[in-house]
């Protein structure tokens, strides 16, 4: 394995520098202020049940008065996905989830902008419909933008019953707002911060996750309908020049993120990302790290079982008190909370990526589909997700194939890896 | 049986967010109250680079997205990233 990295890091780095050599020593950084782009993306997760393929296309267009239209088509196309989540005899299956979206952007005074847009999202057992408004708001010769808006989620939930037969089990209604604060701080630098508060309401439950309550199989969980969650982020961007044309710049982006929701469970993000043009070349890269602290009703309480993951929700005795709810006699009585889902636990996570994007300034001598196709650029990436605790043992892949706990989970961090294959068009 | 406290009063355990939030706002008044950029000053930070996710917005989504089904929290990648709808909670 080390000695298979030490090819791959020795490869890549021949790459960058024949890039560099092959073209010009001069940088030549991603198109900026383009009046349009078409961004075409192959996605690729994998982690221990899910393969995930999820080709994407984002086209905008600008015209000289600043009224800009956007479209958007992703399709997710699942395979192996694990149905007895929580559980080592998992099924899978296949799935796909196609999205598609629109939106359109109007100016209004100086600089300040108004959009609005809509989403489509189906798969076969949950279809989502989105509408959002945006407006952007300049201030002080733009050292200030304000960016305020929501969205209105809402989602039918059901339950495949076999290749044909579907249950409606509930529709979720979902509420998000946000209020962004970008602020120039010099020359080189802008900060910001985000706050965004989201309100869901309805049907919350997985249909397919079972969970073990005082003995019992239950088949799914049993979610509180009401969940309030609120995302604050905050992030700067310093630029550090160099006496350079091959790398004229180095960007540290530092960010961290953190949350909190009415369900008890909270969370901090930090990270630091990074991006540095060299020559045709721009590297890219990312180093997070997400730490998750439980929800109040999370249990996993019911010591070794054979078809449960170490630290996967289970519930010794019954579920636990959370607020209150009415009975068929229109009594108030205790809502019974109980999960089955590990990402409501408490686990940590770091996440690595590296990035290469590659403006092909080659293809500018071949006529003038080579000087437009010269500003195009293409992305290569990729990246690693480790996880400890029950996420890790239900998503994770074991790092090393002599892992102590062998097929029901890693004994320390599993991993997840991604990657992604890009194409940026001017228009 | 102990009493339970409704839904709407477990919101008043947010603490953190409600203290931030103006702590936060108030650095980076102070701060950029300070500095105005002109416009003919803007050279740098006209950079797609000093863009939210470096100017790529596509790729920002994509990520909210993986994280919000790996992660048991939702958003925190700006205002580009909310709404959607996914089934893989």
């Amino acid at each position: 394995m080390w000695l298979q990295l030490n090819r791959v890091s020795r490869h890549l780095l021949w790459l960058v520098l024949w890039l560099c050599m092959a073209t010009t020593a001069r940088a030549e950084q991603l198109p900026q202020n383009v009046s349009g782009e078409a961004v075409f993306r192959g996605n690729y997760w994998r982690d221990r049940n899910t393969r995930v393929l999820n080709p994407t296309v984002d086209i905008r267009q600008q015209t000289a008065s600043g009224f800009g239209v956007s479209s958007s088509y992703g399709l997710d196309a699942i395979t192996s996905a694990s149905v007895a989540a929580g559980a080592t005899s998992d099924q899978p299956f296949t799935e796909l989830r196609h999205e598609v979206g629109f939106g359109i952007e109007t100016p209004l005074v100086g600089k300040s902008t108004l959009s609005g847009g809509y989403g489509y999202s189906t798969e076969s057992d949950y279809f989502s419909h989105t509408a959002s408004l945006r407006a952007k708001i300049s201030l002080l010769q733009d050292n200030i933008v304000l960016r305020v808006g929501g969205d209105y989620t809402h989602s039918s939930v059901g339950k495949r019953l076999g290749p044909t037969g579907y249950l409606n089990m509930g529709i979720l209604h979902e509420a998000h707002a946000v209020l962004a604060w970008s602020q120039v701080l010099s020359q080189t630098m802008v900060g910001s911060l985000t706050y965004e508060l989201f309100v869901l309401s309805g049907y919350q439950n997985n249909p397919y996750r079972p969970v073990f309550v005082a003995g019992e199989r239950r088949e799914f969980e049993n979610l509180p309908s009401l969940r309030v969650r609120h995302a604050i982020a905050l992030s700067g961007h310093k630029m550090f020049r160099f006496n350079g044309t091959l790398v004229p710049h180095l960007v540290l982006r530092p960010a961290v993120r953190m949350f909190a929701d009415s369900w008890g469970v909270t969370s901090l993000s930090p990270e630091l990302a990074l991006h540095l043009p060299i020559g045709p070349v721009e590297l890219r890269g990312l180093l997070s790290v997400f730490q998750q602290w439980e929800a109040s009703f999370y249990r996993a309480n019911c010591g070794e079982q054979p078809k449960v993951f170490p630290g996967a929700p289970c519930y010794a005795e019954r579920g636990v008190e959370f607020g209150s709810t009415t009975d068929g006699s229109g009594n108030l009585v205790p809502f019974m909370a109980y999960t089955s889902d590990p990402k409501l636990g408490t686990y940590s996570t770091v996440t690595t990526e590296l990035q290469i994007k590659w403006r092909m300034t080659v293809l500018s001598h071949l006529g003038p589909v080579g000087e437009r196709l010269s500003r195009s650029v293409v992305e290569l990436s990729g990246g690693m997700w480790f996880a400890q605790n029950a996420v890790g043992n239900q998503f994770g892949i074991p790092l090393v194939s002599n892992d102590a706990v062998g097929v029901a989970g890693c004994s320390a961090f599993c991993g997840a890896g991604f990657a992604h294959l890009g194409l940026y068009v001017p228009l | 049986m102990a009493k339970s406290r409704p839904q709407w009063k477990r919101l008043g355990r947010l603490k953190f967010p409600a203290i931030f939030l103006p702590i936060s706002l108030g650095m980076m008044l102070l701060h950029g109250g300070c500095t105005v950029v002109r416009p003919y000053q803007r050279e740098h930070l006209a950079e797609r680079c000093m863009s939210p996710g470096f100017g790529d917005k596509s790729e920002v989504k994509f990520r909210a997205h993986w994280e919000y089904a790996r992660h048991g929290t939702q958003g925190g990648f700006g205002d580009d990233a909310g709404g959607g709808g996914c089934g893989c909670n």
